[in-house]
């Protein structure tokens, strides 16, 4: 049932992407729309998501290696597959009436099919299901991605990653012959190589999750739209990364310093976001930090604890969608004007968009309260305060500070239409009719958070929005281009020049060159003229007879 | 049960066949050589639907060889020609007669000496089946051989190399590798009186100084096919300059021999003088590699990533022959198929690109913007070239790198940084033709490939993908 | 009782000698072909009662015939009748007489074989000399009026009385050692004493002029210059149809009358070989002008088969034959395709001059790029073969010395080939050609048509022509 739902789905994807429509493309999304939230509200139901039948196909089966490609129902598959789904929905709603130019049916089409391959890998049980369903995520964001910059960096930080993928799983299966996760942890115990392996797996985690020091791919999604670059934060790469960890987890095992590892990217992620919120000037960059300190956040719990991570995570990643829409308000009713420093006031005019911010906020509390286990309590709040001081210093920003806003946007400065407000309102419901109420919480939050936007007591720090060099630049791109890209090229060309064409062209060849040209000339010279050539050869003719004489015996 | 048609012999001679019809084809500036093109497309197709029949009466294994077909050539000496063919040798017939099919397609608005280009390839091919299903050494050597004088044809008259200097050394070069295989060859035979199976080889005992030379010579001879460093540089100058697409392709097969005849050549059981000529051609083949991808990347010429692509790629199935392992060979072969395809869609496709930048007199750069059916394939052929799993080469690459990890760890991650960075290097190339900057001027003139064109590239998509399912898909059970 | 029998090929040709003359003096109107009709039914006849009365001999200790030296006389006569075919092109295009050709190239082929069948040293190098006289006589048919060629047939004048006298007093000297000049009388003279000072001079001198004949290097100076000077037809019957029988000759010298003394001679030989090949390769990479070229490429061919023969091996002879064979057919058949570089009614023997020839005579060029890769041993063409069967020769004697040098040189002539075919096929047609006779594309068709046959099933010829030399 499962896999004939993922089937049609399939069908429904694919059937987007070939006849992509240039007429009455609306239609067509909504049409599309429409068939695939009954297929994927009519599978996400605990009979077909938990208690179904497995499918599975036998993929490979030589001598050097077998696999098989498995659909497993089961809670884990429920959450993430609720979670995913949910949000592939409405990012698919959004497409249909966001102006998303011509190629909405062609986006919607590759929704549906990250959403499959995302589904792929939550139910993988062996190494190849998992690499075949992150590289797939890769492909398809690669085309969901027009640019051809965010494209670059897109593929070039998760080639790397994925190649670093492969060569784990290669190092693994190398040494334990078999791809099936549960026979992970004989690996753990048994192997060699485990420092390299865990070494890898970090990273590969790290670069999909778009952490910090490779979370410049994250910031490029500000350049798409936030429907675009939420779904491929939250469904795709990023999430495949931290799905990565999860399904992998049993390496974490390996060696004792792998979570510190983790803990130690967390708080760089953490503290990185944070302390780029108040410096960045462009409120779309600064809402990829926040999700950024969310992920961050997230691969923080799993590391602490699994179980606190699977209570966790199907609600994270939607406060990181809330907190991204509310935040996308006044940019949406500024006219698409950006820059935070070029906001201020807003309260007078937009004062609906600040109240959801503020409920969801309360709503993020909410959940924290709820669902914060023991072992991971005091590091989620810690990390969750930081996130919500940097929303609030953004908001009094935006709302209350001076206004510097250019007279055409300050005028045209309205409410967005209800279609923004909708999912904030049904999460907002959602939490708090889910949820015991945490008063206490909740309203301490609250209270510490309308404080800071009112009284803005860090606005001094908006002074780093005047440097240029600030907002254009990004340090890990400096760093890379510094210690990596420069020393290829340099290393290239040098190579080029001296292997290549000095080494080789002057020296071999020239020496064979003249070796030919020397012979050349010499027998050219011996047969110049008949006579002296005649008597030349004719003496070494006899020479050699006396010599053959005079030595025989000895041959 | 052996067939009654000799397959293999029909295999070989029906591209002959194919140069004989073509020569009765008309060929004027009515026809534009529009005639010779399907004559030989024919061709190529019917030799093709022949090995995919012959596919059907073997079993799938590598290094069992069957339809034996033996010829009694001479008798003084006593020389018999002996064919045969394993799952290996069939599927990168098939790959190989796929890539020419693609060649055949990017020259097909090209009429001047279309002729003699069809010629020229048919012969290749044929001498490149006679080559892949030859079992004994004397066939073998014959068609190691005699497929550098089409080779040299194509590239010399066709190819738009400027420097012959330079053309002329690579042809020596790959001369000389044969001529030292040849006296091995000789050798051997004289040693044992008899014609010998390739698969043999490695059980003629000849005295230590003859043993250390015949072998010097056969490792000679495949390394003088494959670009390794110092000796890559005639094979490069020539390989990364070909403008021609048919002639690219076909002059970018010949390092396959190489790795083929170590192939089938390489003992099973290494002789002592030989081990530590392994140490050398592995430290030297993963430092080419790395080196030829380092300028690869700092390379602005396209023609030459995809060598560099090609190379890297070659003398990584060449570190997977040595491993001491057969198990994996059938997965080199597997991934060498679709790499094949790959490659020379990839070659076409910028012949294509190119050919619209002499007319337009655009710039490569940006140009996909305004080309989407062309960039979407291209995007997918690059992306299965980088190893994503959009072909076999994703599954059977694994294999082989988790081989070589087992065996080396230092030498493979060497590799596997070489891998990275020519894969680098294409994607660079890729994002640069995908830039949207708006193109100066002409960017109205530009003409994307016509639905038919783009169904044919996608048809060979489709080839890829089914080959990542299951590479044997065109076998029935 | 002498067997006047043996002598009817040779009377055959006589005849027909002396029908020509007859011709020439009586009959007016003589045209180019009258003199090839009749020579062609002189030699046919002639080869006709070879092959019936192959084993017919005169006089054992004298003249003699076996299946070894029928087979070569046969080979001789074959490739005759195919100069002589081709070469009427010639005389016909250019509108001269042909008597002098013909007469003279019958004159030869009777020296041939004479010197073939003789095992009188006198007889031997008699008719040898008269050969060589014959030869000079020929090259000066229809020389032009150029200073420069005249002046190298004139120096072959001397150089070819300079060798011809070395041969006969050579010949004297053994005969005066021996107290006769039978064969049998030098074998008995050099089996006493293999070591004799004396007796191995007058050998050398003999040898010496044979090798001249041959072109073998270091004797081979005046080749280049004089068969470049001579007309097609000439350089064309002089660079592939007396290779045979002089080679016979050779090996009948040495088997019949000096085997005591060969061992001497071994290292004077190889030397000899080594040299010619890599002169013969170098050389060929300096020239311009393609009958220069192909010189230096039978000097090429001819230090192989000399290899091959000092080897010593149990298959020496049948080695060098096959291989001598394979690459006269391939030699012949690039001096018919020069027949056809032909622009403005001149014939074009520089290589520049064919730029481009394969756009407008694309088969001319394929026949040319065939005997080329066929002379350089490539497979699979048939001169592939006789690499093969010379390399296994030399291996199974371990001269991996000569191996080398043979390597080496293949490597060199294919650089050679390679700018032969560059020009025709890959630089720009800078000139027009003229259209090319039938008759040759049929010459030529025949030439690929029996390459092609014999690269096919070898095993049936290769097994006669094993069985004829005795093996």
């Amino acid at each position: 049932m499962l896999a004939l739902s993922l089937f049609k789905l399939f069908c429904l994807g694919l059937f987007s992407e070939i006849f992509q429509k240039n007429r009455l493309q609306k239609s067509w999304a909504v049409i599309v729309l429409i068939f695939a939230a009954a297929i994927i509200v009519n599978m996400l139901t605990p009979d077909v998501m938990v208690a179904g039948k497995n499918f599975v196909f036998q993929w490979i089966d030589t001598s050097a290696i077998k696999v098989k490609l498995l659909l497993k129902p089961s809670t884990e598959m429920y959450r993430f597959g609720a979670l995913l789904g949910m949000i592939t929905l409405v990012v698919m709603f959004y497409n249909c009436f966001y102006d998303e130019g011509k190629m909405r049916l062609r986006n919607g089409g590759l929704y549906l099919l990250i959403f499959i391959v995302m589904m792929f890998l939550i139910s993988a049980q062996n190494m190849m299901q998992i690499l075949i369903s992150v590289c797939f995520v890769d492909i398809l964001c690669f085309y969901l991605l027009k640019d051809s910059n965010l494209k670059r960096r897109y593929m070039f930080y998760n080639m790397m990653a994925d190649m670093a993928l492969i060569i784990m799983c290669a190092l693994i299966w190398g040494q334990i012959k078999s791809l099936n996760l549960g026979d992970m942890l004989q690996f753990v115990k048994k192997a060699p190589d485990k420092n390299i392996i865990l070494g890898l797996w970090c990273l590969v985690v790290a670069v999909k999750s778009g952490v910090v020091l490779f979370h410049d791919f994250v910031l490029d999604l500000k350049k798409v739209s936030l429907v675009r670059g939420l779904f491929i934060f939250y469904v795709a790469t990023p999430m495949a990364g931290l799905l990565l960890m999860w399904k992998m987890y049993p390496l974490l095992a390996a060696s004792a310093w792998g979570h510190y590892v983790f803990y130690a990217w967390t708080a760089a992620s953490v503290v990185w976001a944070f302390l780029a919120v108040f410096a960045v000037d462009d409120l779309k960059a600064k809402i990829m930090y926040w999700n950024m300190m969310l992920m961050g956040i997230m691969m923080g719990v799993l590391a602490v604890s699994k179980l606190a991570f699977v209570k966790l995570v199907p609600w994270l990643p939607w406060c990181g969608i809330m907190i991204s829409t509310a935040m996308i308000l006044p940019i949406v009713a500024a006219s698409n004007e950006v820059l935070v420093s070029k906001m201020g006031q807003f309260a007078k005019k937009i004062k609906f968009s600040l109240l959801f911010t503020l409920l969801v906020i309360a709503a993020e509390v909410q959940i924290i309260s709820a669902l914060a286990t023991k072992d991971v309590y005091w590091y989620l709040w810690i990390a969750v305060a930081l996130q919500l001081l940097s929303v609030a210093h953004v908001l009094g920003q935006i709302y209350f500070a001076p206004a510097v806003v250019d007279e055409k946007v300050w005028a045209l400065l309205k409410n967005p239409n209800l279609f923004y407000f909708l999912p904030l309102m049904a999460f907002v419901g959602l939490v708090f009719s889910h949820f015991e109420f945490a008063a206490g919480a909740v309203c301490l939050a609250l209270g510490v958070v309308i404080l800071v936007i009112v009284l803005r007591p860090m606005r001094g720090l908006n002074c780093f929005y005047r440097d240029d060099t600030l907002q254009r630049v990004s340090p890990c791109s400096v760093l890379y281009d510094w210690l990596l890209v420069t020393p290829i090229k340099v290393v290239g060309r040098v190579l080029w020049l001296m292997i290549d064409f000095v080494f080789i062209e002057r020296t071999i060849i020239n020496m064979l060159r003249k070796l030919a040209a020397l012979m050349m000339k010499i027998v050219a010279m011996l047969h110049k003229d008949m006579k002296t050539s005649g008597i030349l050869f004719t003496l070494l003719g006899v020479a050699v007879l006396c010599w053959a004489y005079y030595f025989r015996g000895r041959f | 049960m052996q067939p009654i048609i000799p397959y293999l012999l029909f295999i070989v001679l029906l591209p002959l066949v194919g140069i004989v019809f073509l020569l009765l084809a008309k060929d004027d500036e009515k026809t534009a050589g529009e005639n010779v093109l399907k004559v030989a497309a024919l061709t190529v197709i019917a030799n093709l639907a022949l090995i995919v029949r012959a596919f059907m009466h073997i079993s799938l294994e590598y290094g069992k060889i069957q339809l034996v077909e033996k010829y009694q050539w001479l008798e003084n000496p006593k020389i018999a020609l002996v064919f045969g063919v394993d799952c290996f040798a069939l599927l990168l017939m098939v790959g190989i007669h796929l890539a020419i099919l693609i060649g055949l397609w990017g020259v097909r608005n090209e009429a001047e000496g279309q002729k003699s280009r069809m010629i020229f390839t048919l012969l290749f091919l044929s001498f490149m089946c006679g080559f892949l299903t030859a079992v004994d050494i004397f066939s073998f050597f014959i068609f190691f051989e005699a497929m550098l004088l089409p080779l040299y044809m194509m590239v010399g008259m066709f190819g738009e190399v400027r420097r012959q200097g330079t053309l002329f050394r690579f042809t020596l070069y790959n001369l000389l590798g044969a001529l030292l295989l040849f006296v091995a060859i000789v050798v051997i035979f004289n040693h044992q009186g008899t014609n010998i199976f390739l698969n043999k080889i490695s059980g003629v005992k000849l005295g230590q100084l003859s043993e250390f030379m015949v072998w010097c010579s056969i490792f000679a001879a495949f390394v003088s096919r494959i670009p390794i460093w110092p000796f890559h540089y005639w094979i490069s100058s020539i390989s990364a300059r070909v403008k021609n697409p048919l002639v690219f392709i076909i002059a970018n097969i010949l390092p396959l021999t190489g790795v083929y005849g170590f192939m089938r050549f390489w003992p099973k059981t290494m002789p002592d003088v030989m081990i530590f000529l392994v140490v050398i051609l592995e430290v030297i083949s993963v430092l080419t590699m790395l080196f030829i991808a380092f300028i690869a990347i700092i390379n602005k010429d396209i023609q030459y990533k995809i060598f560099s692509f090609m190379t890297v790629y070659y003398i990584f199935y060449l570190l997977g022959v040595f491993l001491p392992t057969d198990q994996i060979l059938l997965n080199v072969g597997f991934s060498i198929f679709a790499f094949l395809l790959i490659f020379a869609a990839l070659d076409v496709m910028l012949s294509f690109m190119n050919r619209q930048q002499e007319n337009t007199g655009i710039s490569t750069e940006g140009c996909l913007q305004y080309m989407p059916r062309l960039s979407m394939v291209f995007t997918f052929m690059v992306l299965a070239g980088i190893g994503m799993p959009l072909s076999s080469m994703f599954v059977n690459n694994f294999v082989i790198i988790a081989e070589l990890l087992n065996y080396n760890l230092v030498t493979s991650f060497v590799a596997l940084a070489a891998l990275i960075l020519v894969s680098t290097a294409l994607l660079s190339d890729l994002y640069r033709r995908k830039k949207d900057d708006n193109l100066a001027n002409g960017k109205e003139m530009i003409k994307d490939i016509s639905t038919g064109e783009a169904a044919f590239m996608w048809g060979v998509s489709v080839i890829l993908v089914l080959s990542f399912v299951n590479p044997l898909w065109f076998v029935r059970g | 009782m002498l067997n006047f029998m043996a002598l009817i090929p040779e009377t055959l040709l006589s005849a027909t000698l002396v029908l020509m003359l007859l011709t020439f003096w009586l009959r007016d109107k003589n045209t180019p072909k009258t003199f090839y009709t009749i020579a062609k039914w002189g030699v046919l006849a002639a080869l006709i009662a070879e092959v019936v009365l192959y084993n017919q001999s005169l006089l054992r200790e004298n003249y003699i015939n076996n299946s070894q030296i029928m087979l070569f006389k046969v080979i001789v006569y074959l490739l005759l009748l195919g100069n002589m075919h081709i070469s009427l092109k010639w005389f016909l295009s250019e509108d001269k007489s042909s008597f002098r050709f013909y007469f003279t190239v019958l004159l030869l082929q009777l020296c041939w074989v004479a010197a073939l069948s003789a095992v009188n040293l006198l007889v031997f190098v008699a008719v040898l000399m008269v050969g060589l006289a014959a030869a000079y006589w020929l090259l000066g048919t229809h020389i032009q009026d150029d200073e420069e060629e005249l002046n190298e047939i004139r120096r072959f004048r001397w150089v070819a009385l300079l060798y011809g006298g070395i041969g006969i007093i050579g010949a004297w000297w053994l005969g005066a050692l021996s107290g006769g000049f039978q064969f049998a009388d030098i074998r008995a003279l050099v089996t006493e004493n293999p070591q004799n000072v004396e007796a191995f001079a007058a050998a050398a001198m003999v040898m010496v002029s044979l090798l001249f004949m041959l072109g073998v290097a270091p004797f081979h100076f005046w080749m280049a210059g004089v068969l470049s000077a001579a007309i097609l037809p000439v350089s064309g019957y002089l660079s592939v149809v007396p290779l045979f029988a002089i080679y016979a000759c050779l090996i009948n010298l040495m088997t019949e009358a000096l085997e005591p003394m060969f061992a001497l001679f071994i290292p004077v030989l190889k030397v000899f070989a080594v040299i010619s090949i890599l002169i013969g390769a170098i050389g060929a990479n300096n020239e311009n002008n393609l009958r220069k070229l192909f010189v230096f490429s039978r000097l090429f061919v001819i230090g192989i088969v000399l290899a091959v023969l000092v080897g010593l091996s149990e298959t020496a002879e049948f080695s060098g034959f096959v291989f001598l064979l394979v690459s006269m057919l391939a030699m012949a058949g690039i001096y018919t395709v020069f027949y056809g570089f032909k622009s403005k009614g001149e014939y074009l023997s520089n290589m520049q001059d064919v730029a481009g020839i394969a756009e407008s005579k694309p088969y001319i060029a394929a026949a040319m790029l065939m005997f080329m890769t066929s002379l350089l041993g490539f497979p699979p063409l048939l001169g592939f073969v006789g690499m093969l069967i010379v390399l296994d020769d030399l291996v199974s004697v371990h001269q991996y010395g000569i191996i080398l040098a043979v390597m080496l040189g293949i490597l060199m002539m294919a650089s050679a080939y390679l700018r032969v075919i560059k020009v025709m096929y890959f630089d720009e047609k800078q000139r027009s050609f003229d259209r090319v006779d039938r008759g040759i594309y049929m010459i030529l068709l025949t030439d690929v048509v029996i390459i092609v046959a014999l690269l096919v099933s070898p095993k049936e010829l290769l097994g006669a022509i094993a069985a004829m030399l005795r093996l």
